[in-house]
């Protein structure tokens, strides 16, 4: 049995007139055996002082116990019977022997009383009846209570069990007195039986309060499940304009890249054209060099929007490509400073947004500065990296953030890193990702 | 602590405690302190059976305690003096309730069915069946078996008196009339009476009786009637052997003097038979200040007159020793009572101080041998023919329930036969309440 104590403090509450009426039960119960005990005690002992124990013996149908001892032995079994009470027994074996305990018990105490008071058997219903029983064990219970019930009420059980009878008791008393004793008797019988019905009553209505409170829970359950979809709609709808995005994103960096690249040198072209055509011929097959690799960019993009010069090379290697690439179908003299080690330190999506910085960086001051010297240099400052692209360019005075800026910045602040450019001397990008660093090696070390 | 070790502590404790509470219900309690196996304790009273001081009171139960102890030297054999016969009864009563019933005790047979009942009486069969010393057929068979109920030993006779009728002879003479033989009849008796009853001062009223105090239990008996079934279910009052003697009650209520307090008209010599037991006979026989009462007429007994289907038997009055079942030393106490109801010398003591018979046949005997050959063959045939009764549960409402049943139909001028229908039903009727209770 899973005890409800503390697992929900409400349900406990809601137990507090249940259990005033098995106290008031207990307390009645122990009263209405104390007062059924002195009228047989005190009747047995004046039959013996008074000298009426003859008379008494014709009467009785057996001998019976001392006085001092049905008391004693009534105390030790209530005593028993409130401890078998207060115990809790799972279902099975421990369950059967608490209930033939407790049985057992009250038959007992319900002889020394000469059974005429039986009310503890509604004690032992009671303390089942807030017990999460399985059906058979329920059955049981009513089976084996609602029997000895009935043999011990209807005094079947006295002719097997010897034992003196109250009626004989009451004998001792005057007509008047017995009657008073009597109604008081049938009085605590009543009480008892109407603090049991009350205490099924208040069981039932806890019951229904935790039937109602369990579907107002269930409507409950209801709405959040529809919230749920919705949500789970909404974020599907997120997801596709994210991924819409990023689709932007890699057709910017891969083919804006390479058409920046492929523009800027046939612009170069054009203007070396009529001076060296030997210059131009080199400068051409470095452009188809970029046309080619951007196409391969945009069949990458398209079968997995991946960039592929970083799938295939390590991150170092996948830089220094590129920048020699650049340098090579622009002719803008790219100088490439590097002071940490990049292989195999990051995870994907650092390696993704280090590549991507510095490409973009590269591809916007020959975008918008036209210079003639691009400083890159990739340095670890604390735990972050940084990464600076400087350029003798024009600059700018109010850099206007293009879609190429847009997502290197979101593609950093993704990472938790911050981006700060500058445009009046010639053009600074500075980003700082802080690195989640696998292991410290410097360069050196390599 | 550990929830499953709490659970099996407790259940542990009830276990303990309910154990307790039944172990000290079936007196294993009282064995346990050592002190109480050493004294045996007995119900006896003070004066004689028959209810008159003989200044011999304890004097046989003394002898049986030394003679016992000498056996048993490890066991103090104890009992309560100065109770009176008629306190007896409610004494025992009292220290059956309280719990401290003595181990061996004297039953008055009036008590013998109310003890039985309440369960105080120990079966003493299995005692019987494993002594291989005790012999049932020393013993009178009508006493032996007054302490039987459904075929099981309850309690053993310690003494016995059997119902004999004693005789007015002087008023029997003056008639005319020679003492009845051995084997006389309802008839002879009927003969007797009418002639011995007469109106001899013509004042409307006899001044002489023929009987007094027979009653329908002494008819009964002499004429063999089996008035229950063993169970007590049953009552055969619509026998003709009833119809027979209640015959005979009618016819002879003509000429006997009521049944309540009527010893004064045998004292004073009015009435020529009355039924009496022989220990009362012996008592005055012994006592001189009562044998004076009769000095002015010479009496006699005899057996009881015999019914037309039955025989001379009369009833027997027995005075039994009974264990207490709830006794712890029931071995020791069994000793105690083979001692009192078979030992010879113990019975023997009966004669001399006490005034009725040994139930132990050879004892019995004897002793009788060195009176007269009267007396030896009316005793000896009352104790050998003794009626004693089935005794089952409920025997003495069920009695009571017969003697009103018998006054009715005796005062009634009706049918005896028809009476006796109407009679039966409503004593079947209450013995069948008495079992359904």
């Amino acid at each position: 049995m899973i005890k409800n104590a503390g697992s929900n403090p409400d349900r406990e509450d809601s137990f507090i007139i249940p259990d005033i009426m098995m106290d008031a039960m207990k307390h009645l119960n122990f009263w209405m055996l104390f007062f059924v005990l002195f009228i047989i005690s005190r009747a047995l002992w004046g039959y013996v002082n008074e000298g009426g124990a003859l008379s008494f013996l014709i009467k009785a149908n057996g001998i019976p116990e001392q006085p001092i001892f049905i008391i004693i032995s009534t105390c030790v079994l209530y005593i028993c019977f409130l401890i078998l009470l207060s115990m809790e027994a799972e279902q099975g074996i421990w369950y059967i022997l608490k209930l033939t305990m407790e049985t057992y018990t009250v038959i007992w105490i319900c002889r020394n009383t000469g059974f005429c008071y039986t009310g503890m058997f509604f004690m032992i219903l009671a303390d089942q009846a807030r017990k999460p029983l399985d059906r058979w064990n329920r059955n049981l219970t009513i089976i084996i209570i609602g029997l000895c019930y009935f043999l011990t009420e209807s005094r079947i059980l006295s002719i097997w069990l010897p034992i003196v009878s109250l009626d004989d008791c009451l004998l001792y008393y005057t007509n008047s007195y017995a009657g008073i004793i009597k109604s008081l008797i049938n009085m605590g019988q009543l009480l008892n039986t109407f603090l049991f019905i009350s205490y099924m009553i208040a069981l039932v209505r806890i019951q229904r309060s935790e039937n109602a409170r369990i579907r107002v829970l269930n409507e409950q359950l209801k709405d959040a499940n529809i919230k749920l979809e919705e949500y789970s709609k909404e974020s599907a709808l997120m997801a596709q304009t994210q991924e819409r995005n990023r689709l932007a994103r890699e057709i910017h960096d891969t083919i804006g890249h390479s058409l920046t690249g492929i523009v800027t040198g046939i612009e170069a072209c054009i203007v070396l054209f009529d001076k060296d055509s030997e210059l131009v011929k080199k400068q051409l097959n470095a452009i188809a060099e970029v046309a080619r690799r951007g196409m391969e960019d945009v069949r990458r993009s398209v079968r997995a929007l991946k960039p592929d010069g970083l799938e295939k090379l390590p991150l170092d290697l996948a830089i220094e490509n590129m920048i020699d690439e650049m340098g090579r179908s622009t002719g803008i003299n790219l100088t490439y400073d590097c002071s940490v080690t990049l292989r195999n330190v990051f995870g994907e999506d650092e390696e993704e947004a280090v590549f991507r910085t510095v490409q973009e960086g590269i591809t916007n001051s020959i975008r918008h500065g036209k210079p003639e010297n691009i400083h890159i240099s990739v340095s670890r400052k604390d735990s972050r990296l940084k990464i600076t692209v400087k350029d003798d360019g024009v600059g700018c005075m109010e850099p206007k953030k293009g879609f190429g800026l847009t997502h290197m910045e979101e593609r950093i602040n993704m990472l938790g890193g911050s981006v700060y450019y500058d445009g009046t001397d010639g053009f600074l990008l500075e980003a700082e990702i802080p690195i989640r660093w696998g292991t410290e090696v410097n360069k050196a070390d390599d | 602590m550990d929830v499953k070790l709490e659970r099996k502590i407790k259940y542990g404790i009830c276990f303990f405690l309910m154990f307790a509470v039944l172990l000290s219900d079936k007196d294993v309690l009282k064995r346990i302190p050592g002190n109480s196996n050493t004294k045996l304790t007995i119900g006896v009273f003070s004066d004689s059976y028959r209810g008159t001081p003989n200044g011999f009171a304890h004097k046989i139960i003394n002898d049986a305690i030394e003679k016992y102890e000498k056996d048993h030297p490890d066991i103090e054999v104890i009992y309560e003096t100065g109770i009176l016969k008629e306190d007896y009864s409610e004494w025992l009563a009292e220290q059956i309730m309280q719990g401290k019933a003595p181990d061996v005790f004297f039953i008055l047979p009036e008590d013998f069915n109310t003890l039985h009942d309440v369960g105080a009486l120990e079966n003493m069969d299995d005692f019987i069946r494993s002594d291989g010393e005790f012999d049932k057929d020393r013993f009178y068979e009508a006493a032996y078996n007054s302490g039987r109920v459904d075929e099981s030993q309850y309690s053993l006779p310690f003494e016995c008196t059997p119902e004999l009728m004693f005789v007015n002879r002087t008023l029997l003479d003056s008639e005319g009339i020679s003492m009845p033989k051995q084997d006389w009849t309802w008839d002879d008796l009927l003969r007797i009476c009418k002639i011995a009853s007469k109106d001899r001062d013509l004042n409307g009223t006899p001044d002489h009786y023929g009987v007094a105090r027979y009653g329908w239990q002494e008819a009964f008996a002499s004429n063999d009637v089996t008035l229950f079934n063993e169970e007590g279910t049953e009552c055969y009052f619509t026998d003709e052997k009833v119809s027979d003697a209640l015959s005979f009650l009618d016819a002879i209520d003509e000429y006997s003097i009521g049944n309540t307090a009527t010893e004064d008209y045998f004292e004073h010599g009015d009435v020529v038979f009355q039924p009496m037991y022989y220990s009362n006979y012996r008592a005055y026989e012994l006592n001189p200040i009562h044998a004076s009462r009769y000095a002015e007429f010479n009496w006699g007994y005899l057996t009881m007159p015999a019914g037309d289907k039955g025989d001379n038997s009369s009833m027997l009055d027995t005075l039994s020793v009974a264990m207490y079942s709830g006794s712890t030393m029931k071995k020791e106490a069994w000793d105690m009572i083979k001692i009192l109801i078979g030992d010879e010398e113990i019975q023997s003591e009966i004669f001399e101080y006490s005034e009725g018979v040994s139930p132990v046949k050879k004892i019995t005997e004897n002793e009788l041998m060195k009176d007269s050959e009267q007396s030896y063959e009316s005793v000896t045939y009352a104790m050998e023919h003794a009626v004693t009764d089935h005794r089952f549960y409920g025997y003495n409402e069920a009695l009571n329930a017969v003697d009103i049943s018998v006054q009715e139909i005796l005062n009634s001028n009706g049918n005896i036969r028809m009476d006796q229908i109407i009679q039966s039903r409503s004593i079947n009727t209450f013995l069948k309440t008495l079992n359904n209770n």
